[in-house]
């Protein structure tokens, strides 16, 4: 019992002086928990060398997500209300609110559009019903799903599970009124409510010209699974670029990766990589790239 | 505050500041220090770097527009559950269109790809997600994350005696589960 106490210090360091000379003895006299000592030790160092390391595609990332958080500290935000009033509209630092408010809206309203064409084929038949219970961690993980995809999700649905999940430890403070519950401004709500609208305004109107339903369907999931490839395949080259330390080829795939989330209605993905594809052009001095994704960025604004 | 006394400040001081005082050098610091630590525990806890950005975000968008809810304590506690409930509502999303993501099969991971497939990382792990909860999270913290035993007790709500016990007990366990791989270590 007292080995396993001062092994345990020793994996800590925290040894005294006193400890430190008995756990020599104790290793002197047992091969075996010097053994056991060694290969804790290299296991720590096993450990240690699996740490996620971060690329400096990823701090770039972490870098833009900040500047747009600051930005959004400087509208009052109290009550959530501010966010949603017109004093501010069209504003930059508004888009990178309502940017970071959207992405978080959007990427629900996405899964929930995606689910109701699966939905429609059939393929997903369960009952789907509200967990009021699901604001524990424990229920989060054990309980399927909250809910109601008969419908695609309105914002209101989508706010009150970011609310949801950003559990307060202390005060459990979950229906307070936040930015979350704000409806984006800057965002039409009919754009809200049609997570992909390029793509899904095209099938509406094949729709008008006599296709039917599941031919409507299929023709949708074909062309989210293109872009979905075209994302795939631009992350690859974004990666390939880093590792080239390629500063030219991030500045492009970075771009073609903005571009791609816009189509998607993920905006604030496309804007943290328009944002990337800028600063990487900008030191590289591509202006045409700097341009495009500036333009691209004043799109996602309006 | 100067931005010495910025850095030297707990997070809890420069919380304080953020609630009060909008203070956005206090918010840049406290993203400083927690950002990478963040992103990295979503990148271990969601499918895919984009379900890992999508809950990154949530959560520093969730810091600030729930800062009032903080009331106190550890700081690295609130920012820590508020982005463990995040990952697990964002994977309780994610299993709703499950169907749906392997149908377009778009659940790329440039990340795995990249990486080296050594069979050793592989056996460590394979072993740490075999660990009970409680402990392979002890452990992803303190050696994935850099978090210090007293952080990890803050984060967990776990005392430091017990983090520190997690922690033997968990080495204790991958030891004996990579068995084969023991030489590796000695």
């Amino acid at each position: 019992m007292r080995a396993e106490e001062l092994l345990a210090k020793y994996l800590d360091g925290s040894l005294t002086q006193a400890e430190e000379t008995e756990w020599i003895s104790l290793l002197e006299s047992s091969p075996d928990l010097a053994e056991e000592a060694r290969a804790l030790g290299g296991l720590e160092e096993a450990l240690s060398s699996q740490k996620t390391i971060l690329s400096p595609a990823d701090q770039a990332y972490l870098d833009s997500v900040g500047e747009r958080a600051l930005d959004a500290m400087a509208l009052p935000l109290d009550g959530g209300a501010a966010a949603a009033g017109s004093s501010t509209a069209g504003s930059g630092i508004t888009g990178s609110l309502t940017g970071i408010v959207s992405a978080a809206i959007g990427g629900l309203l996405i899964l929930g559009g995606v689910a109701y064409l699966t939905l429609l084929n059939g393929e997903d038949d369960q009952g789907l019903s509200t967990n009021a219970e699901r604001n524990t961690p424990e229920a989060v993980a054990v309980d399927v799903p909250p809910a109601d995809l008969d419908q695609v999700p309105d914002e209101t649905q989508s706010a009150s599970d970011n609310d949801a999940a950003a559990t307060d430890p202390q005060s459990n403070a979950l229906s307070e009124p936040t930015l979350t519950s704000a409806p984006p401004e800057s965002q039409p709500a009919a754009e809200l409510q049609d997570p992909a609208p390029e793509l899904f305004h095209e099938n509406e109107a094949s729709a008008a010209e006599g296709s039917s339903t599941q031919d409507v369907q299929i023709e949708a999931q074909v062309k989210l699974q293109r872009i979905y490839e075209d994302i795939k395949i631009a992350r690859q080259q974004l990666n390939k670029a880093e590792q080239q330390s390629n500063t030219v080829g991030q500045a492009r795939a970075a771009l073609n990766l903005g571009k791609l989330y816009r189509q998607l209605g993920k905006t604030s993905h496309s804007a943290n990589y328009l944002k990337i594809a800028e600063r990487f052009a900008k030191a590289a001095g591509l202006d045409k790239i700097e341009s495009d994704a500036q333009q691209e960025l004043l799109l996602l604004e309006n | 505050m100067k931005a010495t006394e910025r850095s030297a400040a707990s997070d809890e001081e420069l919380f304080e500041l953020v609630q009060q005082d909008n203070e956005r050098q206090a918010f840049q610091e406290l993203y400083q220090r927690y950002s990478r630590r963040v992103f990295s525990y979503c990148l271990r806890a969601m499918d895919t770097r984009e379900d890992a950005e999508d809950v990154f975000q949530t959560v520093v968008m969730n810091i600030y527009a729930k800062r009032d809810s903080f009331k106190g304590g550890s700081f690295v506690a609130w920012l820590m559950t508020i982005t463990r409930n995040q990952c697990l509502m964002g994977k309780r999303n994610k299993r709703i269109t499950r169907d749906i993501d392997e149908m377009v099969d778009v659940l790329e991971s440039s990340n795995n790809e990249a990486k080296q497939d050594f069979a050793l990382n592989e056996a460590v792990r394979e072993s740490i997600a075999a660990l009970p909860e409680e402990f392979r999270e002890a452990v992803e913290m303190k050696y994935f994350d850099d978090f210090s035993y007293e952080q990890i007790a803050k984060a967990t709500g776990a005392s430091l005696s017990l983090v520190k016990v997690r922690l033997f007990r968990a080495k204790k366990m991958l030891l004996k589960m990579m068995t084969p791989y023991r030489e590796n270590f000695l």
